[in-house]
This record gives structure tokens, sequence and C-alpha cells, in this order.
């Protein structure tokens, strides 16, 4: 028997937590969510699996991978856009021999296949659903030669499309989560790792009753003032910190001293400050998501909350080795301005260095009163070598207008001209020197192609990917290109 | 299933909620107040230094762990090869001798996350051994059924007896350590056949990359029931770190030299 796991679930009402990741990516109980249904299945024996997969398709094989790791044999279906699960099985119908179990990858539940294919096995018809407490489960048995469509519940955020047409099993004692909204993803984490939904495999080891702990975690003894908790890998609960009851933290999370958490779920990679008290919510890297009322606040200050993966260079300690590095390249680099004034002064006597307006990474608050980058002189050689032309800009990068490693720096005009949402993306980086953009991409390359590879750097940029980016650049110093008279733009 | 009924199975709830007072805290509050009333000043960029070494120092940490064992198995690898060459040229030598075949055998093993790799040994049995494992099957002796050892295999050689004895047949893994496939300490490499029989519980042995020693061999080796192993193989993987390793390597010494529970 084959099985068809839809993880193609956008997650729009879980937004900002979907933002770089989706549902079946989202952490629960120290796993990605997919996880505790890929175990379900290798438990029951089903072990060949076609994983349905459409935003962040990469990221979900990347986890997967073959599936050699539960045992499993995974092949991938791209779902296209918003295609309907029928279409999607009409489409794979013919990858799949026999009976199918055909079952969500982005809802929690509790061990149900084992128990679900025994009873289903004796009910007649094309297509036998489950359902846990009168809610559909998201796992049904599609018999061979089944006429499609079979008219699938659609998305599980909307409950008007998520509806059973087809003869139910009702699994009496099982458990089901739909991590609808917030609230239910709040609550599912909480109950899974407090061991609540029967047959999950929970991850890390039991400290004291009631407290699981991951691996190479530091966890101070007396932060534990209630249970349960869970705790997840990687993580610094420091001393004096406090952790009430129903806590969840995801995996690479640091908790400062005096910090308290009750009922509160902890996603990965954030950094939870001194004295930040989170009760009845979802913190995630800078956002704090309040059950309650559902509000969503986005801290900017890095004190309180913090994204560790981004943000370990934060905004002070790597401006400071961004404007130290510039002072190291433009000392190294002061043999060559004498042959750069030279050859703009052959080139151009009356004005050898040229003056560019751009936009640098120093902010100023503009007429309507938001902030803004504020704008700066670039001075640059009037040679073509690019190399030496550009050689002034190290002075931005001391003074701190731009960086070593950033997005290429805009004119005014050039920023003021753009209308599309996605050309705004890149605006999160900051600019820099060096770039994918200045270092991949042709000097006659059209803007919107830089707009592209800007925006890419912007939201998957890190501190090490900064560092390569910088290598990667001075190599190119070797190269004959960068020396080479190039034509004026 | 309404989300605001209290569930019966949850622990009676925390209700004495912190209330951070105290002098210490007025004192802490006071600092707090300070880092955000002062902008400018070196005190200022001193404060915000430390903040974000602390926050880099833990993520320095975590990170450095994996590249350390890394380390430890590449330079750990290296001299153990150097050191045992002459041992390892008598062997290859003894093997020649003894019986016909090549010296080193690979088998695939499961790595970590169920990923294979070819591992090394030095030849300690006949060449059609494979061959005649499915008509001794029934003297399995191993409890638990998974792996499949019994004492005084007709299958072995004579060299085979010693160097398994001694252990030495494993060294060749320092080759596997090398490449990356395996690690000095780490729960050992199962066959894929057992693989098969495996549960999901079982499983979790697979979550580190697979090691020469770890604490079954050094603790009692084969003699421990495969339920028991996993547990300990677990155990390790959970609480895995730099000094563990070297104790486990320190404690392999002694194991092996006594011979304790190989056959």
């Amino acid at each position: 028997m084959k099985a068809v796991v839809f993880a193609d679930r956008p997650g729009r009402a879980l937004a900002p937590l979907t933002d770089r990741t989706c549902v079946a990516l989202l952490p629960m109980a120290g796993k990605p969510l997919v996880e505790h249904t890929l175990e379900d299945l290798a438990a029951a024996d089903v072990r060949d699996l076609l994983v349905v997969v459409s935003p962040h398709a990469d990221a979900v094989e990347a986890l997967l991978g073959d599936g050699a790791r539960w045992g499993l044999r995974i092949e991938y279906v791209l779902a296209r856009g918003d295609e309907s699960p029928d279409t999607i099985l009409g489409r794979v119908q013919r990858r799949l021999e026999g009976d199918a179990l055909v079952m969500r990858g982005d809802v929690l539940r509790s061990a149900v296949i084992g128990p679900f294919l025994a009873q289903a096995g004796g009910v007649p018809g094309d297509s036998v659903a489950a359902t846990i407490g009168g809610v559909p489960a998201g796992v049904r048995l599609v018999r061979a030669g089944a006429q499609l469509p079979l008219g699938l519940p659609g998305d599980p955020e909307t409950p008007e499309t998520w509806r059973e047409r087809a003869p139910t099993v009702a699994l009496g004692d099982a458990r089901l989560s739909l991590v609808e909204s917030f609230r239910a993803y709040h609550q599912a984490n909480v109950e899974a790792a407090a061991g609540r939904y029967p047959g999950l495999l929970l991850p890390g080891r039991e400290v004291a009753t009631g407290v699981l702990v991951g691996r190479q975690t530091r966890l101070a003894p007396d932060c534990l003032k209630g249970t349960p908790v869970f705790i997840g890998s990687r993580c610094d609960i420091k001393g004096g910190a406090e952790l009430f009851g129903d806590v969840v933290i995801s995996d690479d999370v640091v908790v400062d001293q005096r910090a308290t958490l009750h009922k509160a779920v902890v996603l990965p990679h954030t950094y939870v400050g001194e004295l930040v008290e989170v009760s009845d919510a979802i913190v995630s890297t800078t956002h704090l998501i309040d059950i309650a009322s559902g509000a969503v606040t986005c801290v900017t200050d890095a004190f309180l909350l913090a994204d560790l993966k981004t943000a370990t260079l934060g905004s002070s300690v790597g401006s400071v080795a961004h404007r130290l590095g510039g002072a190291v390249l433009l000392v190294l680099s002061l043999p060559l301005w004498l042959p750069a004034l030279l050859l703009s002064l052959l080139r151009s006597p009356r004005a050898p260095l040229r003056r560019v307006w751009l936009l640098g990474n120093h902010t100023a608050v503009d007429d309507d009163g938001q902030p803004c980058r504020r704008r700066f002189v670039a001075l640059e050689w009037a040679t073509r070598i690019s190399v030496l032309r550009h050689l002034p800009k190290l002075l931005a990068v001391v003074h701190g207008d731009l960086r070593l490693v950033g997005v290429a720096p805009l004119t005014p005009a050039q920023a003021a001209a753009r209308t599309e949402e996605w050309e705004m993306v890149r605006d999160a980086a900051p600019a820099g020197l060096l770039g994918p953009a200045q270092l991949t991409l042709r000097a006659d390359a059209p803007l919107e192609e830089h707009f592209v590879v800007d925006a890419y750097y912007a939201r998957t940029r890190t501190a090490a990917g900064d560092l390569r980016w910088l290598l990667r650049g001075l190599a190119a110093l070797a190269s004959p290109r960068a020396w080479l008279p190039r034509r004026d733009q | 299933m309404d989300q605001r009924t209290p569930d019966p199975a949850q622990p009676p709830a925390t209700s004495t909620r912190a209330t951070p007072s105290g002098a210490i805290d007025e004192q802490f509050r006071a600092e707090l107040l300070r880092r955000y009333t002062s902008t400018i000043g070196p005190m200022t960029a001193w404060r915000r230094f430390k903040f974000h070494s602390k926050r880099l120092v833990w993520v320095w940490v975590v990170g450095s762990t994996r590249v350390v064992k890394r380390l430890i198995d590449l330079v750990g690898g290296v001299a153990l090869l150097v050191a045992l060459s002459p041992l390892f040229l008598l062997v290859i030598v003894l093997i020649k001798l003894d019986s016909p075949g090549p010296v080193f055998f690979k088998q695939t093993r499961v790595g970590k996350w169920g990923r294979l790799f070819p591992m090394y040994k030095f030849r300690s049995m006949y060449i059609d051994a494979e061959a005649r494992k499915a008509a001794l099957m029934a003297q399995n002796e191993m409890a638990g059924g998974v792996l499949f050892k019994m004492k005084d295999d007709p299958r072995i050689t004579r060299v085979g007896k010693y160097i398994r004895r001694g252990s030495i047949d494993e060294l060749p893994q320092l080759w596997n350590v090398l490449k990356g496939d395996m690690s000095l300490v780490g729960p050992r490499p199962p066959v894929p056949s057992e693989v098969a029989l495996y549960t999901l519980a079982d499983r979790r042995r697979l979550d580190a990359i697979p090691g020469i020693t770890c604490i079954w061999q050094v603790s009692g080796r084969s003699e421990i029931p495969f339920k028991q192993q996993v547990e300990l193989d677990v155990a390790y993987i959970e609480s895995q770190s730099f000094w563990l390793d070297l104790k486990l390597l320190l404690k392999t010494i002694p194991a092996v030299l006594l011979g304790r529970g190989a056959y």
C-alpha cells in the first residue's frame, strides 16, 4: 500500500509563523509537524510514500530526503499553486498500485493509522475516511480503481471546505488538532509535549517527571517551577529564568536570566531577553503572538526578543565588525590610490573624483515622519577599471553608510521608481560594497535582475554567508576581469 | 473538541505566578532602564558588546561541538593509523598466509539516519561465510533475535579468531572515520537486515554518526541483550559531549586489552 501525504499547506492563518516555512515544517513538540505523520506511517508499516509539496518544497525535501531515516521510501509530487487535493490525486493516480492511504501531513493526530486500517477494511466503497470527535481527521483509504473526483476536503484552515463526503470510521479515543489557528497550534504543542497525544514519539530525555530535555541543552535546575516542560536541543536556559508549567521550547533557543515563561511556545532560534515575561503566547524570533487576542507584536529591541540565526552579529556588533574590516581594507588598499588618481586624471583631468548620491544604512526621518535610509555622497574615481573606481567607497564603509557585504546601494531615484512589493524585500538587508548582485551579475544586467538576486539574499543571509561573499569578493580581485577597463554605464 | 474545556489529565495548575520582587530585582530593573535611557557613550557600547557577545558565545558553543567531534576523529584517526601501522602490516601478512581471499572485508552498514555506507574490516572468515550464515541461523545464540552472533563459529579462520579476540579486525574502520562515515565514538553501525527488523523506537540509535566504540562495548560488549543496547545507545546520543567521548575512548583500551565479551 502506498500513502499520499499532503504537506502543501501554506498556512496563511498562521503568518508570521509561516513567513519562512510551511505548516508541515512548523515545530510540534520538538519535531517538524510532518515527522509525526511519517512516524505513524512507519509504525503501521506503510513504507512507500508520495509526499505532495508546494510552498518551501526544497526545505521539505531537504528534511525528509529519501525517507531512509524512518525506513521509508519517499517520492515527491510538486503541487502547483492552489491545486485542489482531488486534482493532485488524479495526477498521481497512475503511480498508486492498489489501495492508497491519502492523508494530510500538516495536522497533528495521535497514532491512528494502524487502528484506522483495521477498521476501514470492513467498510465498503471507493473511499473510507476517518473522523476524530466528529471532525475529518485527514486520513482516508482510497481503494484501487476508485472513481475520481472523491471530493476531498480542502484546506483545514477554512471550515467550509474541511468537510467529509465519504463513508467514515470514527476513531474513538484518538486525538486531533488541525493546527488551523494560533490558539490551536499553541494548544496542540503544549498537549503533545505533555504526552497527551498517545503514540507520538517525543525526542529528548526525561530529567524529572514531566520535564523533557533535548541534546546539548544547558538547563539550570532552579529554573523549573512547574510541569510539564519540554525543551528542545541546543538550548541555553540561564540560571534565574523561571519556567512555569505548559512550556514548549523548540531547538536553538536562549532564555536569559529572570525571563519567565508560562503557557508559552517558543519557536527555534529565538532569544528571550532578561526580565521578559511570556504568558499564554507564542514567541517566534522577533514576534510575540498573544493567544487570547491573536495580536501579533513585532519586537525590534534585541534586548527583549531576537532572532539568533540572523541577528547574532546584530546591528551593533555587526556594523562595528564591518567598519573595522572596511578600515583594514582601506589601509591595505592605499598603494592603489596613487595609480587610481593618475588613471583618473588621464581620463578626466578636470574631475578625477565623481560624486554619486546613494541610499546608505544610516536612518533618517522623511517628511511623513517615517524612518528611511539616509542618502550619502559616495565618491568614485573616474577610471574604467572597476576595482580602482570603487576604491573610495571604502570610506563609506568605514563611515558606516555601507557594509562590506550587502545589497547594492540604490540611488534615491532608483529606490523611488520601485512599485512592486517584491522589489522592496531587498530593503530588509543592509546596503553593502560587495554582495551577490555586485559579484555575480554583469554590469549591464537589468535592474529587475538585481532586485531578484538581492531579494533572495535579503531573505537568506547569515553571518557565515556574508563571510563567504566577502572572501569571494577578495578572491575576485585576483581575476583579470576586475582589472580590465570596462565600458562606462 | 472544545479548546476551552479543561483537560482532566492536566496536572494541577501552577497558580504561583512569578512576581519578580525584592531588592535585587529593583537593582536589576534599574540596570535595564539604564540600558534604554543612555544611548551614547563608551559604557553603552561596552554593555551592548557584552550583551551580543553573550548570545554569540552560545551560538559558538553549540556550533563548535560538531566541529570539535570531527576534529578529534581526524586527529585521533590519523594518529592511531600511524601508531598501529606495524601491526597492520603484520596482520595483512598473516591473513594472506592463512587463507585465500582478500585482506579487507567490505560490508554494507547503516549510518546516520539510515544512510548506507561500506564498512571495512580485516577478513576474519572464509570467503563463503555469508552463504553459510543461513544454514547456521538455527543455532543463533543472541537474545532478542535481531543480531546474529554465536560462539565457536565454524566460518572463522585461525587468524580471524585471534584478531577478533583482540578486536583488531575492527581497526580498518579508522579509514571510515577519516572518510566521515563513522566517528571514533558512537553507536555501532548495524547491517541493513537488522535495521529492517527495527521498530521506530529502535531506530533512534541511527540518529547519530555511528562509531567504533560506544557505551556497551565498554561496559559489557556482546553480552548485553539487544533492547538494553538500544537504550544505552540512545542514552549516549542524548548526552553526547566532548568529555563523555574522551572517557569512553579511554575506557575502550582496557576493555579491548582484557578482551571482555568479544568472540
